[in-house]
Formats: C-alpha cells, structure tokens, sequence
C-alpha cells in the first residue's frame, strides 16, 4: 500500500535553531497520527511543512506516492489545513465564511450545493449559520474551522492543536467528526497537547527538539516502552510523592489524581519496588503494575531526552 | 482572615436579554484548590471576573476575602491574584522585565520581590531566560511567567482562567506542583480548565452549565452520587461497526471510541447481561468487556446531558 505522506530526511533551521532533525516517517492511508510534544519540539514547522506552506532546507515529502517538489496545484488541493489560529472571519457570518472557502478553492454549483449542506449537518452547524463567527464559542469556532479546511474534500486533513481551550464535551464531538472522516478514508494528521487524544489515534509520533522519540502504532510503542509503571493510591498521595522522592531508586514518581504512578526499570524485581517503597514508611497495600498509559510513556521518554 | 476566601448568594450577570450567570450560590474555603468546570460559553470567566470586582453582578450578594463585591471592589482587588485566558505580558519585554513591571503594579516591597525573582530563575526555565523577549518564548514558558507575574505579590486568593490550555504535559505537571505547594502555605486557588484530570486534583469542584451551578463537592463524592449510570469498555477490531449498533439502542446512554477500544455508558437501570449479550451479537469481536470507574470527564458530560434532556 502507498503511504498517504511519506517523509524522507526532513530537515529545517530557523537561523541556529534546529526546528527538525532529519525526520523519516511515513503515514499510512486512512490513518490517524497524533503528533505530540512539548513547546518548540517542532510540530507546527512539521505541520505546515507537509501542508506545502513551508519549504524544508532539505529532505523530500511525498503525498500519495509523488514527490513534493512535482506536486501540481491540483494535487495539493488534496490536503486540508487547519492552522492553529484558524483564519476565521470574526465579522462574516457561519454561511459567510464557508461560502469563502469554497469560493477560495472554485467549488461550484450543484457540487458546492450538497457539501456545504453536508458539513453544516457533520458539524451539527446548521441552526447557527447566521451567527457571526465572532460570536461563536471556542469549540464551535474549532467545528467551523474543520468545515471550513473541509470544504474541497481534501484526502489528507493537517490539524494543529485544533482542541486547545476546547471544552470536553466538544472535543468529544470534535474526535467524533475526526472518526466519520477518518472512516471515510480521510488520513489525518492531528497535533495535540491532550494525551488522551493521542490515545484515540492510530499512530503515534513523539517529537522533542526536532527528533523523533519513539513512532508507530499504540500497541508497538507500547511494548516497546522499556520502564515498568507501577500504581499506588496511598492515603495522601502528595505526602507519599514527598517521601519516595528522596534518594529514589525510581525513574519517575507522577501524581495522577489520587494515585501516583511509579517508573521504574524493568529489571527491578517487583520484590525491590515494593521494599523501596516501605522502607520511605509509604504503605504497599494498593501497589500493582498497571499497563502504562501515554502520559507514562510521555514522561519516560521526554525525561531522558 | 475569614475562613471563607468566596462566599456569594443569587450572584447574577445579565448582558442585555442574555443572563450569563444565573443565581448562583457557592462557598469556597480559604486555602483550598477549588475547580470551576464547565462547557465553553457557561458564564466561568463572567463569574470570575465578578468575583475579582473587575465586572459588577446585576444582582446578588457576598464577599471575597472578606470583602463586600458589590461596594469593596478595589479592597478585593488589592488581595487578589488574577491571571486571565489572555493575560497581558508586555510582548517587547523580557521575562525579568514583566516581572519587575507586575511587582511595580502591586506596590511589592523590593526584598521580597527579590527574593520571588531568585526563587523563579533557579527553579525553572525562566532562570535561562530571563533576558528573552516574551514574544520569543513558547506557549508553556510564557504562561508560566504570567502565573509568576500574578502571584509573585503573595495574594490570598488567586484566580486562573484556563492557564494551561495549549501547554504541554510536563510543563502542566510543573504548574500544578505551584500551584499545590501555593495552596500548601494558605493560599486559595480558583482555577477554570478543560483539561479533566488536573480537575481531578482540586479539592473541590463546581461545575457551570448555562450559567447554573448544576453540581460542587469532592470529586470523589460527585462521581459517587450524581454518576447513575456505569461504564463499561471493551476492545474491538471493528469499534466503528460497534458503535453504530450500540447508540442506537435505549438502555445505552453514550458511546465514545478511543482507538480500538470502546467506553459503553449505561442507562442507571439497563441490564448489564443483556447489552453484554448484545455487545457480543453485534461484534464478534469484541474482547475484555470490563467494568471501569467513570472520570470526572464521564460526570461532566453526563450532567451535560441530563441538563440538555
């Protein structure tokens, strides 16, 4: 099977700054990649790079099988991009703002008739094309910025950080639309700061400092995550952090709500964990070893880079 | 000091026909962490910013740290620390500037702003950075500066409005460690977010829908009491198949895809063996249906519901 994305050797600097470090991944079609790291790791340059809006000092991207630097006009009009400050117009209305999308990338008639129809209805937007985009709430701004990166029916969809200040229950609706498309053969590429989003992907890239971490499919990374995640719920989780973290043998120690998670190598004997945590004077009754979520692998490997 | 830093009665806010904040009654205890959840849109920031005397309530009654919100607004604002969705960080400035800046503001006394500046730069990236342009900084970093720059004058209460949205996970582990070792020394912190599992660390919570207070207590004993329903998730190789067939059904409330994996709400009376049974007709496929502890996003949404019902 072709690649809907392929990249080979992607390398970009900002004067000394390497915002990408010779990066080769490719993503399958029909896919959905979650691109995750911390601030300045380089997922907007990476982002708007396969978007055809910025050029890699060097390196190749392919979409579909052809190369970048041969890509028609027509051909990048299979890529939809939603940058991460959406350029919405605050004063035109819901309508206002899909009819310029649409006028932008020549849909017409009968074509533009039923697709707009359709996105309205997807993303539930039908009962406010009046509205003024300006008026809208933070995730309905985010559902009409989708429609709007929507309106050519592009094959691939770049999405950058498009749920942040984005309330639960939209994001959920949000991940719904990403899921339709998604079905519908539509490969995505979402970058995110929630980890539970990069949960709900099929692909996984963990980016730090223009490198890649760690790549692939949830199950593989996750077996291939070399620490041991141990959880604990003690009376006061705080206190226990406190104790642990002095002269820990550990990897890590993370609160998570009322528990905390504990990293350690997996070469330790779940004999040592156990001892290494009585002898702190924090009790083991609730200890057990749980499967490590991405926020575990997201602190692990974040921490030794 | 009062033992309460919030204590507000029928507080309201109309904008013309629209009524943002709809009577609402609540108390916050001094020196606790206290969560204000709710949709985009649900009256948080009005809230907020009626409790900061920066807006005053259409009606409504009580005091922040003590102090009157309808005639004591300037003594309020004197105690208070606010760090607003879009705190005001001189952008030509660098980080040691803003900081010096905020501290003139606040009148701070010079050693102790010298102390707070010492206490930043060893302990977090800003130590490298304090020569930098804020515009040059990254969302995280930059957000990190603005809580320092509301707090840093040592107020009894501090009000965040979604400070971390957009920051990455380690760098809001670290905010919330400030934020626990503030509430610690006395503190009380009030603070909006979007992102449910720093909610679950608050030791109190309000949740806002359509300007109405709908529920506030622990979160343990929210999602123990107003939680009807159960959940359920199991894997799948076709979760898409699944979920079409399971929304439909009465006795299931939700459906939401995670990957392969599938969370099942039920209805408070629906018969686990029964959509067990169906579970298994419809998918083939499905593998380790097992039981779990709703989050406090599952609470939320599901009030959210209920409210729309």
């Amino acid at each position: 099977m072709t690649a809907a994305i392929s990249a080979q050797s992607l390398h970009r600097t900002f004067g000394e700054t390497v915002a990408l470090n010779n990066l080769t991944f490719s993503v399958p079609e029909a896919s959905i990649l979650a691109v995750v790291g911390p601030d300045g790791a380089g997922k907007t340059t990476l982002l708007r790079i396969l978007a055809g809006i910025l050029n890699a000092d060097s390196g190749t991207v392919q979409i579909s099988g052809d190369d970048y630097s041969h890509i028609f006009e027509s051909k990048k009009a299979d890529i939809g991009y939603m940058p991460q400050r959406f350029g919405l117009y605050e004063d035109l209305t819901v309508q206002e703002n899909i009819d310029f999308f649409a006028d932008l990338f020549s849909v017409k008639g009968e074509q533009r008739r039923t697709r707009v129809q359709r996105l309205l209805q997807f993303s539930r937007m039908d009962p406010f094309t009046d509205r003024l985009a300006g008026k809208l709430s933070g995730g309905m701004k985010q559902k009409l910025g989708l429609a709007c990166a929507l309106i050519h029916n592009p094959k691939i969809l770049l999405l950058d950080e498009p749920t942040n200040g984005v309330d639960p229950v939209s994001r959920r609706e949000f991940w719904r639309l990403l899921y339709d498309l998604n079905r519908d053969g539509t490969t995505i590429v979402i970058s995110s700061s929630y980890m539970d989003e990069a949960e709900r992907a099929s692909r996984f890239l963990l980016l730090h400092k223009g490198n890649i971490i760690t790549e692939g499919e949830p199950a593989q990374i996750r077996a291939n995550f070399h620490q041991a995640v141990y959880e604990l719920t003690p009376e006061d989780a705080r206190v226990a952090k406190e104790k642990l973290n002095s002269d820990s043998p550990f990897l890590s120690i993370s609160l998570f709500g009322k528990s905390l998670h504990i990293a350690a190598n997996r070469e330790m004997q779940l004999e040592r964990v156990t001892e290494a945590i009585s002898s702190k004077g924090v009790s083991v009754e609730s200890l057990r070893e749980i499967i490590p979520s991405f926020e575990d692998i997201y602190i692990g490997l974040s921490q030794e880079h | 000091m009062p033992e309460l830093a919030v204590d507000v009665t029928n507080l309201r806010r109309d904008f013309g026909k629209f009524t943002a904040v709809n009577n609402i009654t609540f108390q916050v205890n001094r020196g606790e962490i206290f969560g204000f959840l709710g949709p985009n849109g649900a009256g948080k920031s009005t809230t907020i910013r009626m409790l900061c005397g920066l807006l005053k309530p259409s009606s409504g009654s009580g005091t922040v740290a003590g102090f009157d919100i309808m005639k004591e607004s300037e003594k309020i604002k004197s105690r208070i620390g606010y760090m607003s969705q879009k705190f005001s960080l001189y952008q030509t400035l660098t980080v040691e500037e803003n900081l010096n800046f905020y501290a003139g503001v606040y009148l701070m006394d010079s050693n102790l702003h010298a102390e707070k500046k010492r206490t930043y730069f060893a302990e977090t990236v800003l130590g490298q950075l304090r020569d930098s342009l804020v515009a040059d900084l990254p969302a995280g970093t930059r957000q990190l500066l603005a809580l320092f720059c509301a707090i840093q004058h040592e107020p009894e209460i501090i009000f965040l409005d979604e400070p971390t949205a957009g920051v990455d996970p380690l760098s809001r582990r670290y905010f919330w460690e400030q934020i626990n070792k503030l509430s610690d020394h006395g503190v009380t912190i009030f603070v909006t977010t979007h992102y449910l599992d720093e909610a679950e660390e608050c030791n109190r919570i309000g949740m806002i829908f359509n300007g109405t207070l709908s529920a506030i207590g622990e979160p343990d004993e929210l999602k123990r009491t107003r939680f009807t329903g159960r959940i359920y998730k199991f894997d799948s190789r076709d979760p898409w198949e699944s979920a079409d067939h399971l929304r439909g059904r009465a006795d299931i409330d939700d459906v939401v895809l995670f990957g392969s994996e599938l969370h099942v709400t039920l209805k408070p009376n629906a018969n686990f063996d029964k959509i067990t049974a169906a579970i298994s007709a419809v998918d083939p496929t499905a593998q380790n249906i097992t039981a779990i502890d709703p989050t406090l996003e599952d609470l939320f949404i599901a009030l959210i519901n209920e409210g729309q019902r």
